[in-house]
């Protein structure tokens, strides 16, 4: 909670709104004051007072998934992005656009194709914005056509932790001009610094696209058909999903030009039985399926591994949602087993759930993100399962980069 | 810093002992060829120079080097073009072409697993029977090596379709300035917390030395269009490829080269039949589906011709593809026969600007009465303005470094960066200011800051010098205090 002197202070800086609303719980953190600075100053001024005050602030874009993270140590305020929108400027010769992070992405979108372009950024939940969707490194389906966020940026500017007002990169599409700080914020989930717009290189409009959908009565089948599908030429996105007892779906985004996209699709039809349904099923079925779950987790693996570990995974109650050419499952549940007391959160009864997945993670040699699960049990884990490897690193750009800790103090990996 | 530019035989007695005495190099004529990389501008010989073969050793030569207040310098082959792996005073340099093994393939998953000595064309050879390839493919890959690549974010032609090095790396082991290894990313692309392996691509060897490297591999395109546009000058050629960037198509190249370097290059042995009264050509390149490509180098036909191409021609088989590249690739060498020395420069504009920039860079040139070409990747705006002179005219090498900052300022002036693929090294330490203001470059100190405290990893690079700030203000500290070559 803030004391009246703080509360006094950040209400009085210019060009910046506070407001007191409804108190927003995150992980058992109730935060009634929002701040919202209307230009990139502002939130230089805003956070200098934060810092001054010895505050915490959690940002907050279209706040879609505010949950991902530790547990914060702190957050006094909400930092929000909103009064950072705009789209500042779009070259339709270059195909590159410079977009306030508040932008609802949405509205990036459509001022894209308005110019003959596409925003390679897949526009998830409900308002998300451009400044949430890299702050959360967030990968859509179609990353498979658009690649990760990190590949669609040519440069930031943000605000450090420290109040500096500082710059990355460019509007040129290919820049080695100093240290690659844009890959550093990127994912950083607005624990370094608060992403304040971004250079963004468009791509080409497709000609075509379709979506096409193919049932499968196992999910190993699925996988390897997810798989092949996704190495066509002109393909977009491929989810194969797995909701409780219906048949395994795979969903092929084609796009492009005409002649591939047509080519692919009866390829694919020959192959899998393919039929043609709705655009706009893909992000429906992402949706879906991982909504409302108490327990979610994002497990990247190679390729090859998809089969055997969704295999073993729907042993359990869970959706699953494969991305085979990307390579990264989402795993969602809210109970181990359908016996009663397998409902999780109670003492220890996912601790053998966890151990599964820990294996399944080494043998993939990586890690996973615990994405939502209760409070008590973020309390328990770290969500980003760090090795101890990069910590010293990971707590020295902290310390660099935020040195007070104003920006959501304990809520990245290693608890930092 | 606490180096010494005394070399101590405490220090060599060590390194010996870390690496085996064959492998460890300090006698003044073994030292010749380690005083610079391809940037022969700036020269500084190392103390010593060490060979290890494994991660053990380069952690065992970090810690010497500690231990003895010596700072140290990465090397891969020293193609680079910015002075990047020249030592600093009192530097060791740690050479890692021993280090060149292809540790792992996985053609299912796509990726290899390499030491940073891998030189960059073998590991695309290595991999070609299960068709595919490593796509960086800078000019230089023949002989650079990945380590290099990764410390520089090394492009190449097919940039443009495939992206830098950076989106080719997916796990980097480092060995930390305080000689601890740091395992960074994993072949499915994990990283928890921040994107270590983003940050450590393209720091110029300053953050720690890359020991081993996971690497993504890319399918061989199923087939490939090879266009060659001809132009009666350089700007019309830009005008062609401004208008196929709109088209909406994705060329795997763009690149193009103009009459001085398609003269050089018909005069050498990389000699393809370039039409020699051409002012300039472009090379196109398609890759993709079999079935699109026809329509799509069509389509480029047409908008080259309407851009003022005098003709077109698309090359008839695999043969003549890889002669036009051949020409590209060997454009740099074949300009050593013009003069003893060549500068090669680096700098990136906005597509749009081409036309105008480039007038412009030829003026620079006439107006310091220097012979200058181009050969560029066009697709990304990267140009690269070769000047020919001598370095023991002096009075040729002043002009030649006039000009270069003229350059740099023009592109910076018409919304572009110092460098696209080169690196700043200690080429253009003293002009990151033209395009990074202090709380720009005070990020990329804490960055440094967090992997190299003492800053002994590479000092020298990147970030301005004493020398450029105490001649702009005298009373100003410049961050790394080393003496330019
Ligand atoms: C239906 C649905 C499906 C989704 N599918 C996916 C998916 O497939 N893959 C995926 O990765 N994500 C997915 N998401 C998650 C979500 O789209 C992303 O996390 C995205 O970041 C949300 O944007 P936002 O503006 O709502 O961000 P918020 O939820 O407001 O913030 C997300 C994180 O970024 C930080 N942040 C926000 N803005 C900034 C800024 N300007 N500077 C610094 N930090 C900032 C916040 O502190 C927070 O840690 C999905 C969400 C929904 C609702
Ligand atoms: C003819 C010619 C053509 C070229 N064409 C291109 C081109 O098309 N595209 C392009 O991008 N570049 C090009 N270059 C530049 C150069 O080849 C690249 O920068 C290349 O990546 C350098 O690799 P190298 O092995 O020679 O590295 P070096 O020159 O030895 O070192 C370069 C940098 O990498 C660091 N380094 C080397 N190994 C390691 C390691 N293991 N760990 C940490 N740091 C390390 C060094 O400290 C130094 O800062 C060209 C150069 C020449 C001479």
């Amino acid at each position: 909670m803030m004391g009246q002197s703080a509360s006094h202070r950040l209400a009085g800086l210019e060009n910046c709104e506070l407001r007191e609303g409804t108190p927003l719980e995150i992980d058992g953190l109730e935060i009634a004051s929002v701040l919202a600075p209307q230009s990139p100053e502002a939130l230089v001024d805003a956070i200098l007072a934060l810092r001054a005050e010895g505050l915490a602030a959690l940002v907050v874009g279209g706040g879609n998934r505010l949950e991902v993270g530790n547990l914060a140590q702190r957050a006094d305020v909400l930092l929000s992005t909103r009064g950072l929108s705009g789209v500042h400027e779009l070259d339709a010769d270059e195909g590159i656009a410079r977009l306030g992070a508040g932008t609802p992405l949405a509205q990036a979108r459509a001022a894209a194709v308005e110019a003959g372009w596409e925003l390679p950024l897949d526009a998830p939940g409900p308002g998300a914005t451009l400044g949430g969707v890299l702050a959360a490194a967030a990968t859509g389906p179609r990353a498979l056509g658009y690649r990760q966020p990190r590949d669609v940026v040519l440069g930031l500017d943000v605000v450090l932790g420290s109040g500096d007002l500082t710059r990355c990169g460019g509007r040129v599409v290919k820049n080695v001009t100093g240290y690659d700080l844009a890959k550093l914020y990127i994912g950083s989930r607005g624990t370094l610094c608060v992403i304040a717009s971004a250079w963004i290189r468009l791509v080409p409009s497709p000609q075509r696209v379709l979506l096409l959908e193919a049932s499968s009565a196992d999910l190993g089948a699925a996988c390897r058909a997810g798989l092949r599908a996704s190495r066509f030429n002109s393909a977009r996105s491929c989810v194969v999903s797995f909701e409780g007892d219906a048949e395994p779906r795979v969903l092929v985004e084609l796009a492009g030009d005409e002649t591939t996209v047509v080519n692919d699709a009866d390829q694919l039809h020959a192959e899998l039985e393919t039929r043609t349904v709705e655009v706009a099923a893909l992000d429906a079925v992402r949706a879906r399926s991982l909504g409302g779950h108490r327990l979610a987790v994002r497990l990247p693996l190679l390729p090859s591994r998809f089969e055997a570990v969704v295999e073993r995974l729907s042993s359990h109650p869970c959706s699953l949602l494969a991305y085979p050419g990307l390579g990264y499952l989402h795993v969602a549940l809210d109970r181990v087993g359908d016996a009663p007391g397998d409902e999780f959160g109670e003492g220890d009864s996912m601790a053998p759930w966890f151990e599964m997945m820990d294996e399944i993670a080494r043998e993939a040699r990586g890690g996973y993100v615990v994405e939502r699960a209760p409070v008590d049990l973020k309390q328990q884990r770290d969500v980003f399962s760090t090795s101890s490897s990069p910590l010293p690193v990971l707590k020295a750009i902290k310390q660099r980069f935020d040195p007070d800790g104003v920006l959501a103090p304990g809520r990245s990996a290693g608890r930092i | 810093m606490a180096a010494s530019p005394t070399v101590s035989a405490d220090l060599i007695a060590g390194l010996e002992a870390a690496v085996g005495r064959e492998a460890c190099l300090s006698r003044p004529d073994e030292l010749f060829v380690y005083e610079c990389d391809a940037l022969t501008l700036h020269t500084g010989p190392p103390v010593a120079v060490v060979l290890p073969q494994d991660t053990a050793q380069v952690q065992r030569v970090v810690r010497t080097c500690r231990a003895h207040g010596a700072p140290f310098v990465p090397r891969g082959a020293g193609t680079g073009l910015s002075g990047g792996a020249t030592a600093p005073d009192g530097a060791v340099v740690i050479e890692c072409s021993r280090m060149n093994r292809i540790l792992e393939v996985n053609a299912e998953d796509r990726y290899a697993v390499v030491e940073p000595g891998v030189v960059n064309a073998r590991l695309s050879e290595a991999v070609e029977s299960l068709g595919l390839f490593y796509a960086p493919d800078p000019s230089s890959q023949q002989a650079c090596t990945i380590g290099g690549n990764i410390a520089e974010n090394s492009g190449g032609p097919h940039t443009l379709k495939y992206g830098t090095t950076t989106n080719h790396v997916l796990a980097v082991s480092l060995v930390l300035p305080d000689g601890e290894l740091l395992e960074l990313g994993s072949p499915c692309g994990w990283s928890p917390g921040h994107d270590l392996v983003g940050a450590v691509v393209g720091s110029e060897g300053t953050l720690g030395v890359v020991t081993r490297a996971i690497v993504r591999l890319t399918p061989i395109p199923e087939q490939v269009e090879t266009v060659l546009g001809i132009f009666p000058d350089v700007v019309k050629a830009c005008r062609a490829v401004g208008s196929i960037i709109r088209s909406g198509l994705v060329p795997s190249a763009l690149e193009i080269l103009d009459q001085r370097t398609i003269h050089a290059v018909e005069d050498s042995v990389y000699a393809a039949g370039l039409p020699r009264d051409a002012g300039a050509v472009l090379i196109a390149e398609l890759d993709g589906a079999a079935s699109a490509l026809v329509p799509q180098a069509e389509q480029v036909q047409r908008l080259a011709e309407s851009a003022g191409a005098l003709r077109v021609e698309r090359a008839r088989d695999a043969e003549e593809r890889q002669r036009f590249w051949k020409a590209r690739k060997g454009a740099f060498g074949a300009m050593g026969r013009l003069a003893p020395d060549l500068y090669v420069h680096d700098a990136v504009v906005p597509r749009s600007k081409l036309p105008e920039v480039l007038a412009e860079v030829c003026a620079i040139g006439d107006r310091h009465g220097l012979t200058l070409s181009n050969v560029f990747h066009a697709g990304d705006g990267n140009l690269h303005p070769n000047i020919s002179f001598d370095r023991r005219d002096e009075d040729e090498r002043a002009r030649v470094l006039l000009a270069g900052q003229e350059i740099l300022e023009l592109c910076v002036r018409m919304g572009g960066v110092i460098t696209g693929e080169h690196g700043v090294g200690t080429e253009k330490r003293d002009f990151i200011g033209l395009v990074f203001g202090e709380s720009d470059l005070e990020a990329m100190k804490h960055l440094r800051a967090a992997f190299d405290p003492d800053r002994v990893c590479n000092p020298g690079k990147i970030f301005p010098t004493t020398r450029f700030c105490v001649e702009s203000n005298p009373h100003a500290r410049g961050y790394d205090r080393v003496p330019l070559g």
